[in-house]
């Protein structure tokens, strides 16, 4: 694949790129480290990709991998993903203040627990993330309950539709 | 409030982000990848090339020494040079053929800890192994006999030296280990630790 064409289909599904590193980066500095050093390895990778598979699962594995792989020296590897909520304002909105709080519990998740989550929400089944992850279909719904239950719990602790 | 519920919403926040333009995509396939397999391969291309250029020196100072004993010497370490540039051209091979991130997390993921492992594994062996093998053969070129001379042999000054040998081989060990455990090891440990929650 000639480096046009890969650039505009990673152009075109840079969003995946950027999911992962909001979920697994803090800083922007670091988020943006990460998104160069995902499109490193894609393109270093394309040649791999026979095309017998959707680009998009093909770079959510590659991105993946980059991202579970990656440890920046000496930093807090969790994040809040915080930042891009705004502030509390007098009108209280208990969607915004749910997706929040769900948001900060999924922060603390480990780092296989997060790569589910996120291809959960992405719609895949348990056969596809079973695939990316290298588990077992029964492992990945094992996983999955396991960690609705935890987010769950945690969500409780950040969610005070009271205040 | 469960995570179906919320589903869409979060997955529109998890994308918020600048985007990134074609132009600035493109820059940066110009940039040096920073992942640590990407560092050893770099490494070991270094060390493969210095070892090959250690080589070829004493294949060149062979050609011009005619002192026995330092032909002798020069010999050894051209053999030594040579099986470390096989091994170290062998590992650079099998870095190379390596497409890990197309592989499932789980694949990617033993097969990162094993190239780790194995380079770990090497420069502990070679960084030990070679200091008793050189000393032991400077040892014992500089007691063989020269043109039918037996140089006289010092009993005490041997026991000071194999002293010293063993003393300077366990140093070197002990910082050689610390220094792969500061380079490679937490990052070797987070990696095994995730593996092992895949495989729970």
């Amino acid at each position: 694949m000639q480096e046009k064409e890969f650039v505009e289909l990673l152009n075109k599904h840079q969003n995946i790129v950027h999911k992962i590193c909001n979920v697994y980066m803090d800083e922007p500095a670091d988020k943006e480290d990460l998104f160069q050093e995902i499109t490193l390895q894609a393109w270093k990778a394309i040649n791999n990709f026979r095309g017998d598979a959707q680009f998009s699962t093909w770079l959510y594995r590659v991105a993946l991998n980059t991202a579970i792989t990656y440890f920046k020296k000496g930093k807090k590897q969790s994040t809040t993903l915080t930042e891009h909520f705004p502030e509390r304002t007098e009108e209280f909105n208990p969607i915004e203040e749910q997706v929040q709080a769900m948001y900060k519990a999924i922060s603390h998740l480990s780092k296989i627990d997060k790569a589910l989550v996120m291809l959960y929400l992405d719609d895949y089944s348990y056969k596809e993330m079973g695939e990316v992850l290298g588990m077992t279909v029964t492992n990945v719904g094992v996983k999955m309950n396991r960690i609705k239950t935890k987010l769950k719990e945690e969500t409780a602790k950040y969610y005070h539709p009271t205040n | 409030m469960e995570l179906d519920e919320l589903k869409g919403k979060l997955n529109q926040r998890m994308a918020v982000s600048q985007q990134h333009s074609a132009g600035e995509i493109s820059a940066m396939l110009q940039q040096q990848a920073t992942s640590v397999l990407q560092k050893i391969k770099r490494s070991l291309w270094i060390e493969f090339a210095l070892s090959i250029l250690f080589t070829i020196g004493c294949c060149i100072a062979i050609a011009f020494i005619e002192e026995w004993a330092y032909l002798m010497f020069l010999t050894g370490a051209a053999i030594i040079g040579l099986i470390v540039s096989c091994i170290l051209g062998y590992l650079v091979w099998k870095t190379d053929q390596l497409k890990s991130s197309t592989l499932s997390v789980r694949k990617n993921l033993e097969e990162i800890i094993s190239i780790i492992h194995r380079y770990v594994w090497l420069y502990l062996r070679l960084g030990i192994g070679l200091i008793p093998l050189c000393f032991a053969l400077a040892l014992w070129l500089s007691y063989y006999p020269k043109d039918g001379v037996v140089k006289p042999f010092y009993k005490d000054n041997f026991v000071y030296l194999l002293i010293g040998m063993s003393i300077f081989s366990y140093l070197s060990f002990r910082f050689t280990k610390w220094y792969l455990k500061k380079l490679y090891g937490n990052y070797l440990e987070q990696l095994e630790m995730l593996l092992s929650e895949l495989k729970e």
